[in-house]
Order: C-alpha cells, then sequence, then structure tokens
C-alpha cells in the first residue's frame, strides 16, 4: 500500500487505552509505526521536538491532566508546522456539540472510543485507508472530516 | 475580505510540470494529464532532481504501470464526477471502460487490489468531495447540488454524505462557517 | 277699531279748510261778480230790447199813420189791411214791452199811459176816420183837425217813447255805474284768488310730499324692522302673536307656524286650530292659558308642549303682555319660545351634574381608600410642578420618612437631606436630568428616616400635562425595604441553589462519564477475552462470560441513558432562533438508516421556527421518531404522521390554561404497537419501561429526556394511544414573537 510506514501518534493519560491501541495495530499487519504519549504536555514538547518526525496521524484523547485535548488542538493547529499532521480526536464523549466543536477547532477525525476490540481495529483501518486515500488521490485535507 | 477559488488541477499540474522541467533543462513534451514524454534520455540524478522538486507539490512520478493505471482511473473517476459538462448519465462502468479501454471488471480488480477499496467507494468518495466543495462555495443549495451530482434526491445524498463522513452536510457546512468566522476573528 | 287722527294732519286740514273756506269765499265774490256782469249784460240787452221794441212800436205807429193816411188817399183797403196789421204789430210790440217791462214799476206806468195815448190815437183816429168807406175827404176840416190831432199824439207817443228811452237810458247808465265799481274789482279778485290759490296748492303739494316721504321712509323702516324682527324669530326660535282683546283676534307670526311646523298662515289663527298642536297631557296647561289671557289680559311664564305633524315633541314657552294704545285699544302681544333645545340641554346638564355629583362622591371615597392604600402598602405619591418647582406630598409620603402628614413643607432641598449620603450623587443627577428632559425612569435609593434608620426606596414618575397646560410630574415612592431585604436573599438563594444545581448536574455528567470508562474497559477486556482465550475456557466460563458481556452492556446502554438525561437537564444553553423544519430534517438524516431499514413512511407538515435549543429539538424529535420506528408492528411498515398546528391555551382543555396564550401543537403519530392509555403518564416516568428488556431494547430513558426538553422550553407533553392501534405524542411549544 504504502513505501514508508504511516506515522501515528496517540496521546491518552489511560494505559488500557494505550495498550488496546497498540494492540489493534499491532493485529493490523498495516505499515505503521505507533508511539504513545501519556498527556498534553508530552505531546508538545513531543512534536515540537526538532528531532521528532511528525507523525501523520495524531490521535488525540480529550480528557487528559495538565493540558487537555481541547487545548492541545488549538496549539497545534495554531502552529504552522504541524499542518500536515490529521488529527483524529479520540475520545468517550460522543456528544454531538463535542464533535462540532472539536470539528470547527480544526480536527479532521472524530473517533467515539469503541468498547469493542474488534471494533476499534476496524475503525483504525478505515482511518488509515481513508487517510492514504486522501493523501493519494489529491482531495482536500482542510475538508477532511470523518466522524466514527 | 474572502474571495472563493475553484482549482483546475490540470492547468496547475502542467503548469508546474512544465516549470520545473525548464528549470532541471529536460527536454520534454507533455502528452496529457499524468503524461510527460521525455524527449532525450534524462540521468538518474537529474531525474531525481526533478522528482525532488515536485515532491514540494505533491507531485510524484509514477513508476509501476499497475500504478499509472490505477493513477489513470482516478483522474477519469475525478474528472467524470467533477467535470460539469460530462454526461452524467452515462453509468460510470461504461464510462470508465470506454475512457481508458478495458473492460470494467479489469479496472476494478486492478483498482481494489492497489487501493484496498473498490472503484464504486471512490466515486462515492469523490462526490462526497465535490459535495464539500460545493457545499463551501456557498452558491448552490443542497437540492441543487444533489441535482447536479445525479443524486435521486436530497436525501439520498444527504444520507450518503453521513455514511461516508459520519456527519450531515448541514453540520458539515455549520462547522466550515464556524471555521471561517474563527479566522476571520483570529485575524482581527 | 278706532282710529286715530294725526296732529299734524290736523293741523293741514285746518289750513286746508281754511284756505277752502277762502276759496268758496273768492269763489263766492267772483261768481257774484260774474253775475253782476251777466246782469249787466242782461239789463244792457234788456234796455236794448225795450229800446228796440219801442223803437219797433213807434216805427208800427208811424206805418200804421203811413197805411193810414195812405189808405185815406188812395181808400185803398190793401192800406187799410196793412194798418190793420201795423196795429197788431203795435199791439204786440205792446204785449212784449209790457212783457219786458214787467219788473220795472216806473216803465210799466209809462207804457200803460203810452198805450193809453197810442190806444186812444187809434181810437180818436178810429172814431175820426171811418173805417168803412165813409171816410170822405169833405170832411176836410175835421179830418185836417184830426190829422193835427193824430199828429200831436203821435208827437206826443213819441215824447213818451222818448222818455221811456230816456228812462231806459238812465236806469241803464244808473245800474252800470254800480256795475262798474263792481266790475272794477273782479279782475283784481280773480288774479288775487289765483296767486293765493297756487300759493296754497305748491304749499299743499310740499307738505303732501313731505308727509309721503316720510311715511315712505317711515314704512321702509317698518319693512326692515319687520324683516328684522322676523329673522330674529327665526334665529332665536319664537314665534310672536297678537291677541285683540276687543275684537277677540288671533294673529300668529310666521315664525310661529314655523315653530309649530307648518306652513306660515297655512291654518287660520284661532285657539282651536293651535290646540290641535298642544301634547295631550299639556292640554289643560294651554287651556288655563288661554283662559289666563282673556281673563286677566296677561300672561306670566307658561311652559308646554307641542307635537308637530312630523311627530317631533318641542318645548314652548308662552308669554304675553297687555299693550293699550292710546285709543285704548287692547292687545295681549305675545313670545312663544320653542325651548327644546334649552329644555334638552339643561336636562342633560341636570344629569351631568347628577352625574358629578355621583362621580364626586365616587372620588371622596377613592381619595379615603387612595389613603388608605397608602398606608397600607407603604408608599406615597407626589407632584412636583415644573414651572414653580412646588413640591406637594401626600400625608403617607411624609409618614415614610417618619414624619406627621404635612409635618414641613415639602420642597426639593429639604426633601433632599433626607437622602443617604453615598445615594445623593445619583439621585440629584437623575433629578436634574428629570427636569431638563421632563422624564424620569424609575430609581432606587436609600434614604435616612427621622429616627435615623436607613430604608430603601423606590420612585417611579410620570410627566404629566393638565388642561390648563401646567406641566407637573407626579410621583410614586414606595419604601421596598422589606421587598429589597427578601430578594436580596432570594438573590442569594438563587445563586445558591443554581450553584447547586450545577454542583448536580456536574456531579450527574462526571458520574456518568467516569462511569463510562470503567465500563468501556471491562466490555474491552471481555472482547479481546472473547477473542483470544474463549477456545481456553470452560463452557460454565463462555456462558458467564456471555452474561458479564450483556450484563455491562445494559449498563453502558443505561449510563448512555442517564448522560443523555442529565445533558437535557442542563440549563446553561441559551435560546436561539431554531427552525424546526432543519432540525426534522436533520433527525430524519441521522435516522436515515433505521428508517430505511425498517422501510418507513414519514409524512410531516411544515415545522414553525421558535426559540430554542437546536440540539435538544433535534434529540426530541430523533427518540420520538425512534420509538415509533422501535415499536412499529412486525409485518407493518411504519407510518409515520408529523403535523404542526397553532393553537390558543383556552381552546386546549388539556392544558389547563384558560389564557389566550399561543402554542405551536406539533403530534408524532405512528401505526405502532401502541400501548394502553392508563399507562400515558407513567411512560414519561425516568427508567419506566411497559416491556421487558428482552422484547424491545431500550433504559426508558428516552421519553423522560422529551418530556426533560419540553419542559425546558416551557412546553408539554401528552402522550395518547391504544394497543395495536398505533401511539401518538403531543407535545406543545409556545409561541414566541422573536
Amino acid at each position: 500500500m504504502q513505501h514508508d510506514s504511516i506515522l501515528i501518534t496517540l496521546a491518552d493519560d489511560d494505559e488500557d487505552d494505550r495498550l488496546f491501541f497498540t494492540d489493534a495495530f499491532d493485529e493490523l499487519k498495516i505499515n505503521t509505526i505507533v508511539n504513545t504519549v501519556n498527556n498534553g504536555k508530552e505531546l508538545l514538547n513531543y512534536l515540537n521536538d526538532p528531532d521528532t518526525i511528525l507523525p501523520n496521524i495524531l490521535f488525540l484523547d480529550l480528557n487528559m491532566p495538565i493540558l487537555n485535548g481541547i487545548e492541545c488542538l488549538k496549539e497545534i493547529k495554531s502552529n504552522d508546522k504541524f499542518k500536515d499532521i490529521v488529527i483524529a480526536i479520540y475520545s468517550t464523549s460522543s456528544s454531538d456539540q463535542d464533535v462540532e466543536d472539536t470539528f470547527v477547532l480544526g480536527a479532521n477525525i472524530y473517533i467515539k472510543k469503541p468498547s469493542n476490540f474488534d471494533s476499534l481495529k476496524k475503525i483504525l483501518a478505515n482511518i488509515i485507508t481513508i487517510n492514504w486515500q486522501y493523501h493519494t488521490s489529491g482531495l482536500n485535507k482542510d475538508t477532511f472530516l470523518l466522524r466514527v | 475580505m474572502r474571495i472563493f477559488i475553484k482549482f483546475d488541477f490540470n492547468n496547475t499540474c502542467k503548469k508546474i510540470l512544465e516549470e520545473k522541467l525548464e528549470e532541471c533543462q529536460i527536454k520534454h513534451r507533455i502528452l496529457g494529464f499524468g503524461e510527460v514524454e521525455f524527449l532525450e534520455k534524462v540521468p538518474t540524478e537529474k531525474l531525481n532532481l526533478f522528482s525532488k522538486s515536485l515532491e514540494r507539490y505533491g507531485i510524484e512520478i509514477v513508476e509501476n504501470q499497475k500504478t499509472i493505471l490505477i493513477q489513470k482511473i482516478k483522474d477519469a473517476i475525478t474528472d467524470m464526477v467533477f467535470n460539469e459538462d460530462a454526461s452524467i448519465n452515462v453509468k460510470s462502468s461504461v464510462y470508465l471502460s470506454e475512457k481508458l479501454n478495458h473492460s470494467y471488471g479489469y479496472l476494478s480488480n486492478i483498482f481494489s487490489e492497489v487501493t484496498y477499496t473498490s472503484i464504486e467507494n471512490f466515486i462515492i468518495l469523490q462526490k462526497i468531495e465535490y459535495t464539500k466543495q460545493l457545499i463551501i462555495n456557498n452558491q448552490l443549495s443542497l437540492t441543487e447540488i444533489a441535482f447536479k451530482l445525479n443524486y435521486s434526491s436530497v436525501a439520498h445524498l444527504s444520507s450518503q454524505f453521513k455514511n461516508t463522513t459520519g456527519i450531515t452536510p448541514s453540520a458539515f457546512q455549520r462547522i466550515i462557517n464556524k471555521r471561517r468566522e474563527i479566522t476571520t476573528k483570529n485575524k482581527n | 277699531m278706532k282710529y286715530n287722527r294725526q296732529k299734524s294732519s290736523v293741523y293741514h286740514k285746518i289750513i286746508f279748510t281754511i284756505s277752502l273756506f277762502i276759496l268758496l269765499f273768492i269763489s263766492v265774490l267772483t261768481v257774484k261778480h260774474i253775475n253782476n256782469i251777466s246782469n249787466s249784460t242782461k239789463l244792457l240787452m234788456h234796455t236794448y230790447e225795450v229800446n228796440l221794441e219801442l223803437e219797433h212800436l213807434y216805427s208800427y205807429i208811424k206805418d200804421s199813420d203811413n197805411n193810414f193816411r195812405s189808405y185815406i188817399i188812395s181808400k185803398d183797403n190793401f192800406y187799410l189791411v196793412l194798418y190793420q196789421n201795423d196795429i197788431k204789430n203795435v199791439n204786440s210790440s205792446f204785449s212784449i214791452l209790457k212783457e219786458l217791462n214787467r219788473k220795472d214799476l216806473g216803465q210799466q206806468r209809462n207804457l200803460e199811459s203810452l198805450y193809453k195815448m197810442v190806444n186812444s190815437r187809434y181810437d180818436y183816429i178810429a172814431n175820426n176816420s171811418n173805417l168803412n168807406k165813409n171816410v170822405d175827404l169833405t170832411r176836410n176840416y175835421d179830418f185836417k183837425k184830426v190829422l193835427k190831432e193824430s199828429g200831436k199824439r203821435l208827437a206826443e207817443i213819441r215824447i213818451q217813447l222818448n222818455d221811456m228811452v230816456h228812462n231806459e237810458k238812465t236806469n241803464l247808465k244808473l245800474q252800470n255805474s254800480v256795475y262798474d265799481r263792481q266790475i272794477y274789482l273782479t279782475p283784481i279778485i280773480t288774479l288775487s284768488i289765483l296767486f293765493i290759490t297756487f300759493l296754497l296748492l305748491i304749499f299743499t303739494y310740499i307738505q303732501t310730499t313731505n308727509d309721503i316721504e316720510k311715511l315712505q321712509t317711515t314704512n321702509v323702516k317698518l319693512n326692515k324692522s319687520h324683516f328684522l324682527s322676523s329673522q330674529a324669530e327665526i334665529l332665536s326660535e319664537f314665534g310672536t302673536w297678537e291677541w285683540d282683546l276687543i275684537d277677540d283676534k288671533l294673529t300668529y307670526s310666521n315664525n310661529l307656524y314655523h315653530i309649530l311646523g307648518v306652513a306660515p298662515q297655512s291654518f287660520e289663527a284661532t285657539k282651536e286650530n293651535f290646540m290641535k298642536f298642544v301634547h295631550p297631557e299639556d292640554v289643560e296647561i294651554v287651556d288655563t292659558m288661554f283662559k289666563k289671557i282673556t281673563k286677566d289680559e296677561d300672561l306670566p311664564h307658561t311652559y308646554f308642549r307641542i307635537i308637530r305633524p312630523n311627530g317631533k315633541i318641542r318645548n314652548l314657552r308662552s308669554v304675553g303682555k297687555l299693550f293699550t294704545d292710546n285709543v285704548g285699544n287692547k292687545t295681549v302681544l305675545g313670545v312663544t319660545n320653542d325651548i327644546t333645545d334649552e329644555h334638552n340641554k339643561n336636562e342633560l346638564l341636570k344629569s351631568n351634574y347628577e352625574d358629578l355629583i355621583a362621580i364626586n362622591n365616587q372620588l371622596k371615597i377613592f381619595e379615603e381608600s387612595s389613603k388608605q392604600a397608602e398606608i397600607l402598602g407603604k408608599y406615597g405619591s407626589w407632584i412636583l410642578n415644573y414651572d414653580t418647582l412646588h413640591l406637594t406630598y401626600s400625608d403617607n409620603r411624609y409618614r415614610l420618612l417618619g414624619y406627621e402628614p404635612q409635618a414641613f413643607e415639602a420642597s426639593i432641598d429639604n426633601i433632599f437631606n433626607f437622602i443617604h449620603p453615598d445615594d445623593k450623587k445619583a439621585v440629584d443627577k437623575a433629578f436634574k436630568k428629570a427636569l431638563e428632559t421632563k422624564r424620569m425612569l424609575s430609581m432606587s435609593y436609600r434614604v435616612i428616616t427621622k429616627d435615623g434608620r436607613i430604608r430603601n426606596f423606590r420612585t417611579i414618575a410620570k410627566s404629566y400635562i393638565d388642561l390648563s397646560g401646567t406641566h407637573s410630574m407626579i410621583g410614586t415612592t414606595r419604601d421596598v425595604t422589606e421587598d429589597y431585604n427578601k430578594s436580596l436573599q432570594l438573590k442569594e438563594r438563587n445563586i445558591e441553589l443554581e450553584k447547586h444545581v450545577k454542583e448536580l448536574n456536574e456531579f450527574n455528567q462526571v458520574a456518568s462519564h467516569d462511569l463510562q470508562e470503567p465500563l468501556r474497559k471491562i466490555q474491552t477486556f471481555i472482547s479481546r477475552i472473547n477473542d483470544k482465550e474463549k477456545e481456553n475456557m470452560s463452557d460454565a466460563g463462555k456462558e458467564y462470560l456471555s452474561r458479564i458481556e450483556i450484563a455491562s452492556d445494559r449498563m453502558r446502554v443505561l449510563i448512555d441513558d442517564l448522560l443523555q438525561y442529565s445533558k437535557a437537564n442542563r440549563s446553561e444553553k441559551k435560546l436561539e432562533t431554531t427552525d424546526l423544519n432543519q432540525i426534522l430534517s436533520e433527525s430524519l438524516s441521522e435516522l436515515s438508516q433505521n428508517i430505511e431499514d425498517k422501510k418507513a413512511t414519514i409524512n410531516y407538515t411544515t415545522l414553525p421556527t421558535i426559540n430554542g435549543i437546536p440540539f435538544q429539538m433535534q434529540q426530541l424529535f430523533s427518540n420520538l421518531l425512534s420509538n415509533s420506528l422501535k415499536y412499529a408492528k412486525a409485518d407493518v411498515a411504519p407510518i409515520i404522521n408529523i403535523n404542526c398546528v397553532e393553537i390558543v391555551a383556552k381552546n386546549e382543555s388539556i392544558l389547563n390554561d384558560n389564557s389566550s396564550k399561543k402554542y405551536y401543537k406539533i403530534s408524532v403519530s405512528d401505526n405502532g404497537i401502541g400501548f394502553e392509555q392508563k399507562h400515558s403518564k407513567q411512560i414519561f416516568l425516568l427508567f419506566n419501561r411497559l416491556h421487558g428488556k428482552s422484547e424491545y431494547q431500550g433504559t426508558g430513558v428516552g421519553l423522560a429526556i422529551c418530556e426533560k426538553i419540553v419542559e425546558k422550553h416551557s412546553g408539554f407533553i401528552f402522550a395518547t394511544s391504544n394497543p395495536n392501534e398505533g401511539a401518538t405524542f403531543t407535545f406543545y411549544l409556545p409561541v414566541n414573537i422573536t
């Protein structure tokens, strides 16, 4: 599918969720490199680190201590350096208002954390696929909105 | 002040190619969208240089035959969906097979093999993409867009939109508008 | 009627009579003179005739002589005849003379003597001459003697005649001289007569002309007066009447006829004819009136009504006074006034007056009750005159400040002293502005009363211009200290409550949300186990795991619904203009898959735009629609109808509201399995379900959320249904004019 691996970053304070996430990608057999951070501050540090290769897709949990998802989103979107990153909100909340708010703030994808491992795998695969299609088909990333 | 921009990819890419080809001093002939004939043998490094210069524009030199075909299929589909003059009444399968001179089944297989998704899905994707563009342009109503894209009803368009993106067209519009408001606020 | 003679005309008449007499006298004189003249003429003529006749006599005598002589001479009978003729003539002359001298004795005597002479002569002649033929000339001597004698007699006759003539002449002369004297005066008298007559004529003519002029002027004045008086009559709506007591004759002026509603002089002016117009109830009054006039020769003010031919009733007032002229004619001159308008006005005034009295009484009561109300309501009123800056305080206004009513003279300055120092500036500013703009909005401030307490006052005022143009500000001041304190308390309590609510909501939200986390984990791990370890488990283990899965799924749904419910409860969202059509179409979009799967038909009418929270309205519709889809009959494709109609509260008994508030009544009805009407209230309760969890999915929160949403929008929701006959959910949303 892709020459290079897809770089994926997850920011989530919950250990279990991080575990699910990485396990899912492991089982998916897509060429991905996944790394996780524990909170918003860590995320920003990671992104701002000049050595860091910026991820293709960033999965962002909303409820994080120190710097929550919304704040991170705002920060990332305000920085030109990060404009190529596809941001996927990865959250427990499914309120329409929250979804819309995050989209308005610049998120591309909104995922409600599934309570089923298979669903998680499917969703992640779908996202990767669609993202790759956007990438290869010259589709407008700015209007890339997906809610799962 | 706000202006609306329509992208003519063909033209844009062509211009970039020409510019870069001139820059790299490669004698060439542009054959069509996605095809350039080099009129002389080009050394690898020059090719790499050329390739690199196109990178920032998101233009890649396609190497694989299959990839080429896939690209052609994609382009044909993009053409079919985005082009207003194209005969919309023609079934997409017929259109594609005629345009690319292969059977639809063959095309379909190749497409799915490489892209892991079907032509139909891709068509839908493009349609939704176009819909998004039209929504952003704000000049046509949903009903008009549905008609333009040959949907049987607005509901049909809405449901396909929702199925593809997970949000309704009106929600999409709302979000885009709010985004605009924020950017203008930030500018001021 | 006796007629009077004018004094001036008497004068004229005297002059006229005198002049007439003068004229008569002078005419008599003239006539006399004329008579005299004719007499003298007659006398002349008489004398002339006598003389003529005497001459004739003499000539006849002479003729007879001649003829006798001729006879004698000729002895011709012819001459005898002639002679006899002549004697006849002589005789006739004598008779004539006799006749002529009938009046004159002297002459008669003369005549007689003459006659005698003549006769004697003739006799002599006759004797001495034979008439027969015996005459002969022989008797010459006798004959000559006779001749001489006859001649002598003739001469005597002649002398007699001459005497007579002479007498006549003398008489004539005598008479004529008398007449001459008289005649001399005649032309003078005639001229003077003429002259005097001429003068008199001129005089009379002038007088007459003057009199005529005066009469004409008087006439014209009279006409004018008459005209004016009839105009006055018409204008002032009165008519005049005259009652000649002597002749018992009535005269009505034209306008009196008008007042009676008929054409002028259209009936003979009599008492009886007048009576015909009188109102039946007032006939007696009018009768008495007539009697009074004839008896007392006077009529004081009498009031009665008449009915015009067109049926209108008019009120009349008659008054009459005796008028006696200077010849003693007695007339009662009267005026009858149509006082209907006056009468009506008076009636109106009377009733107005009575109304005023009543209103005044009411006002007095009102004033008293107002005073009491002020005391009870703890407020006082005041009036400020913009022009004079005079301030009047009501009794209770003084009491508000702790003083007795009217304890001091209220003025802008001394009132200011009561205001709390911190508020003085604001009040001053507001007051100045009020004086400038002549308007005052409501104002709150504190005062320090007589006994040093701080009270909160609230004043409202309004400008008022009365009928005389005086500009005032009328205000009411209320002691709102208790209210103020109460409201402070309320505010504090409210804030507390809101805090509580907020906390509760947050708790709700957080709890639901935070409960989700572990639950999700449980479920995910269960699914992991299912994936990886299922083969390694025992049957019992698989069974238990499966049940755990189901239970946790259930818990998840419950928590989801709870979360939704608590979100519906949040009051943070502000109401905005919401087009329900858009909301519905989004709802339908959301459920499009479900609708397609169930092959449902959704019919809907145009929905209104309301003030609401869009997300909540969408949830409302979605919940109701998904319920209808969920509880569809197994083999029947669901048909859902959405209707909207605007109603008025009092027409919908179910709302129990008698006001005219308007609501949108939106109903969502389906053809599903329905439910028993007796459950219609309970289905809205939280977690209430009418079916087991295995039959239909759901936690029983959906409708409770719907109710919460509708409540939040100040509306109401009701359900009606019968088993197997589908269900209708009706909710009312207030119509707000945005």
